[in-house]
């Protein structure tokens, strides 16, 4: 009856530090619902009460309740909005492919929500004549090639003209700048600066 | 985050901020009500009781009720005459971050049942003469030894913002600046896990001696 | 802006060069550059001399004003004068960087303009902390505005607060609309005794 649960729940998602997005907390949001339905049963009944004995004195707890369920609302809303902006800012910095401890996070609806928005992203850029891909370039380049660090053994990458390059940690490429800015990104690779 | 604070409905920091309570007199007897005074254990809350409530439930009342009021509205300490009074000697001194991490915020609402507009003055004094000791801050971007705990919480992402504008500028006249970056979201999640993995090692080690 | 954006936007300026090749002209969307005679100075954008200087195909004929007298007297004015003065190209800082270090053989008295220049902007730098802070807690004049001149501030200069004054003062300005509202308000309501009319409205 104090609204702490729904604010609990916020705070989780807003606190957890140690992973991209934390685990979608079904248990925790059924119980608000809960609480909500009851909040608005009680109400209800109240009400009728009121219109039979004319009884001013339930006034207050019906204040507090109604109170209590548009906090809770706007807690529960507040969680399932702001885990959207989430993966929004994961589709931008990570690419399309959500990873399994990302994905294990999430619900059914969500990982829709993400692949809708993700489809909807490509296709506004393949809309344009040359298909601009919005995650590159992110500042003016400079150089068609660059030389970069590999931070991680990552295996493989095969470049647009066959050739195919074994990323090994420390070792150093001189690579072309499209083919490997999102793994820069990603933090796989490090640009070095001369 | 944006840096200008225009909270909506769906905002983390609003609904924090929301959550703060606040000390209030009821003033009529108000039935059932008696749960929110965990130090009294009646079914009723009495008149004239001191009772703290979260911000979230005065202004909805205030909103629904408008001049019929069940609480009287105090203001809290932190914004009572003898803070001001640091605050107007040196309010860069000030530790905002101890009285409140959110005390702009708070202190906007609570103006709202502040009769004689002091709080408002005050909490408007006291960020216009923190704005200039702020910038300095952010021009200090070697200095490693920070106050941002001091910060309010606005204050601090303002602070974020100008000190790595200023530490981008100066890495671009001093000509060391990286074109492709590794993204900001996954260096602080790279961190934090390195800092848990770190922390669980520690225990862990902890445990087998 | 970050500084790479505001590099870009400030290597469209044109620039003087002497080619030493001969090769036609090339048509490009912001414009024709060329033809290239060896020998025969021409302007062309600074991204294009940047990037042909690298390959050692031109020499950078330095502007006009990357002059040791010029920016003698320029750091002189601006020591004098209060205000901002306006300087002789709007994008010095992107310019001189960028010659500094990719054709630094092709000005002469090299190390005295770029102290100079740097004079200049350090100089400029103080001007604008100063003027920034009498922003915020300057004397407010009688309309209640402060009222501080930014006139002849380049581009590369703005963005250096661009991040951080905005914001700033949009923070100060919404707790300075909670002031207002309640002296607005405390005036109709000073003989009411009710705790809440003096606030119930707009929230």
């Amino acid at each position: 009856m104090s609204g702490q649960r729904a604010f609990n729940l916020l705070k989780e998602h807003q606190q957890t530090t140690d992973r991209l997005i934390s685990n979608f907390n079904s248990e925790d949001l059924r119980a608000i619902l809960e609480e909500i339905n009851i909040a608005f049963q009680e109400n209800h009944q109240d009400a009728l009460k009121f219109q039979e004995t004319r009884d001013k004195t339930l006034f207050p707890m019906i204040g507090y309740r109604h109170a209590l369920l548009q906090r809770n609302l706007r807690c529960t809303l507040a969680y399932l909005y702001n885990r959207l902006m989430k993966l929004k800012e994961i589709r931008w910095h990570l690419g399309p492919v959500i990873t399994p401890d990302i994905k294990e996070a999430l619900t059914e609806p969500e990982i829709q929500w993400f692949n809708n928005y993700s489809k909807l992203l490509t296709n506004y850029m393949t809309s344009f004549p040359d298909a601009i891909n919005l995650m590159t370039d992110i500042k003016p380049p400079k150089a068609l090639f660059i030389e970069v660090k590999c931070l991680i053994d990552h295996g493989k990458l095969e470049l647009e003209n066959g050739e195919t390059v074994l990323l090994q940690r420390n070792s150093i490429h001189y690579l072309p700048r499209t083919e490997c800015e999102h793994l820069i990104r990603q933090g796989i690779l490090e640009h070095i600066s001369h | 985050m944006k840096r200008t604070y225009y909270p909506n409905y769906f905002s983390i920091d609003d609904i924090i901020v929301t959550q703060e309570k606040i000390p209030c007199i009821t003033e009529q007897e108000l039935s059932n009500l008696g749960f929110l005074d965990q130090s009294h254990s009646s079914t009723d809350l009495k008149a004239n009781q001191e009772v703290q409530l979260p911000l979230w439930y005065i202004l909805q009342v205030q909103k629904e009720r408008g001049r019929n009021q069940f609480y009287d509205v105090k203001i809290p300490n932190i914004y009572k005459s003898t803070y001001s009074e640091i605050c107007k000697a040196d309010a860069t001194a000030v530790d905002l971050g101890k009285l409140n991490k959110h005390f702009y915020e708070l202190g906007r609402y609570v103006s709202h049942f502040d009769r004689n507009g002091f709080v408002g003055r005050m909490i408007y004094e006291t960020c216009r003469s923190r704005m200039k000791y702020l910038k300095d801050l952010c021009n200090n971007i070697n200095n490693e030894q920070r106050n941002e705990s001091r910060l309010d919480h606005i204050e601090y992402h303002l602070f974020l913002e100008g000190s790595k504008t200023n530490k981008k500028f100066s890495e671009w006249l001093q000509e060391s600046t990286v074109n492709i970056k590794t993204s900001e979201m996954v260096v602080n999640h790279r961190k934090r896990k390195r800092a848990l993995m770190e922390a669980e090692n520690a225990i862990a080690g902890s445990q087998k001696t | 802006m970050d500084p790479e954006e505001l590099e870009f936007v400030g290597e469209s300026v044109s620039i003087g060069i002497i080619p030493n090749f001969n090769f036609d002209a090339i048509h490009l969307i912001a414009g024709t550059v060329g033809p290239f005679k060896a020998g025969l100075p021409l302007h062309i954008p600074l991204w294009l001399a940047i990037h042909l200087r690298k390959q050692q195909k031109c020499r950078i004929v330095p502007p006009n004003w990357m002059d040791r007298d010029i920016l003698e007297d320029k750091k002189e004015e601006e020591k004098r004068v209060p205000n901002f003065t306006s300087m002789p190209c709007d994008q010095y800082m992107i310019v001189s960087k960028l010659i500094f270090s990719h054709a630094s053989e092709d000005v002469p008295s090299i190390e005295e303009i770029k102290t100079f220049i740097k004079d200049i902007y350090d100089i400029r730098q103080a001007k604008l902390r100063t003027a920034i802070d009498s922003f915020f807690i300057g004397k407010k004049q009688l309309d209640g505005a402060t009222q501080v001149s930014f006139t002849n501030l380049t581009m590369f200069e703005i963005h250096t607060v661009r991040s951080f004054l905005p914001y700033a003062s949009d923070l100060i300005a919404r707790l300075e609309r909670v002031c207002q509202q309640h002296t607005s308000n405390a005036n109709d309501t000073v003989h009411s005794n009710s705790f809440f009319t003096s606030s119930s409205s707009g929230y």
